[in-house]
């Protein structure tokens, strides 16, 4: 069965690194405790983050634009550039050739995949 | 919702939470009925129609509708979505290109690029997609 509400688990900020493993849908309606969750950790100090998404199955637009949302935050931070190219396929649009610019841009925010 | 035939037709109001819900049974119909017919491409196509509707139709309002029907027909998904809101300029937005730093933006350019054809109605308050399968 598939899991609609995201859950997310943050490893504690280390050296302004920090990991955050979703879990469900990264889809408009599960965004707004992932963005406070998101916004918090910029605000702890961290400069870097990777984001988990081996265990989501659909990204949406809007979740595309909370991603590249949390990259610009980072990036105005000035956090080290650094990007995960290991995305699964069905985590398209991310993979996709289409969509993939908005990602080979993405410094601070790293994506990382099975 | 009839999950025996190979259409199926529902009236949603206009919130996020009724999106998800469809998808649910969506995934059940698809199941059942053209299981041929990828999962994540179909469901995303869903999703952001259902959801434009929702959001920038209906602006989530739950006392308006959005309309939907979703047909399979020799390798063919067609998906109608109809909104009661203004509708938009979506010959503005049809060769938009969002900058890779936009946080939105790309909802169009995903329904250009995983349907075989995509067109909405003068007013823009519907849209229709095809996806062969």
């Amino acid at each position: 069965m598939r899991n609609n509400e995201m859950n997310e688990e943050a490893v504690i900020p280390e050296n302004s690194k920090a990991v955050i493993q979703l879990e469900g849908d990264l889809v408009s309606i599960s965004l707004p405790p992932l963005r406070s969750k998101m916004r918090e950790m910029v605000g702890a100090g961290v400069r870097h983050l990777t984001v988990d998404l081996a265990k989501v199955q659909m990204v949406d637009s809007a979740g595309l634009g909370l991603l590249m949302s949390a990259h610009n935050s980072l990036r105005k931070t000035g956090g080290a550039a650094s990007r995960d190219p290991r995305i699964r396929r069905h985590s398209a649009p991310l993979s996709d050739d289409a969509f993939s610019p908005a990602f080979q841009c993405v410094g601070e925010l790293r994506i990382k995949g099975n | 919702v009839n999950l025996g035939i190979c259409e199926l037709r529902v009236n949603l109001p206009s919130t996020l939470e009724a999106v998800e819900e469809f998808c649910k049974e969506f995934r059940i119909w698809r199941a059942g009925n053209c299981d041929e017919l990828g999962a994540f491409d179909a469901e995303l196509l869903i999703r952001e129609a259902l959801t434009n509707s929702v959001v920038h139709g209906c602006s989530c309002d739950p006392d308006k509708h959005v309309y939907c029907t979703l047909r399979v027909k020799k390798g063919r998904f067609l998906m109608v979505v109809k909104d009661e809101g203004r509708g938009f300029n979506w010959r503005a937005a049809w060769d938009r290109k969002a900058p890779v730093s936009d946080t939105s933006g790309r909802g169009i350019g995903i329904l250009r690029h995983y349907a075989n054809r995509v067109r909405f109605n003068p007013e823009g308050n519907t849209v229709t997609l095809m996806k062969r399968f």
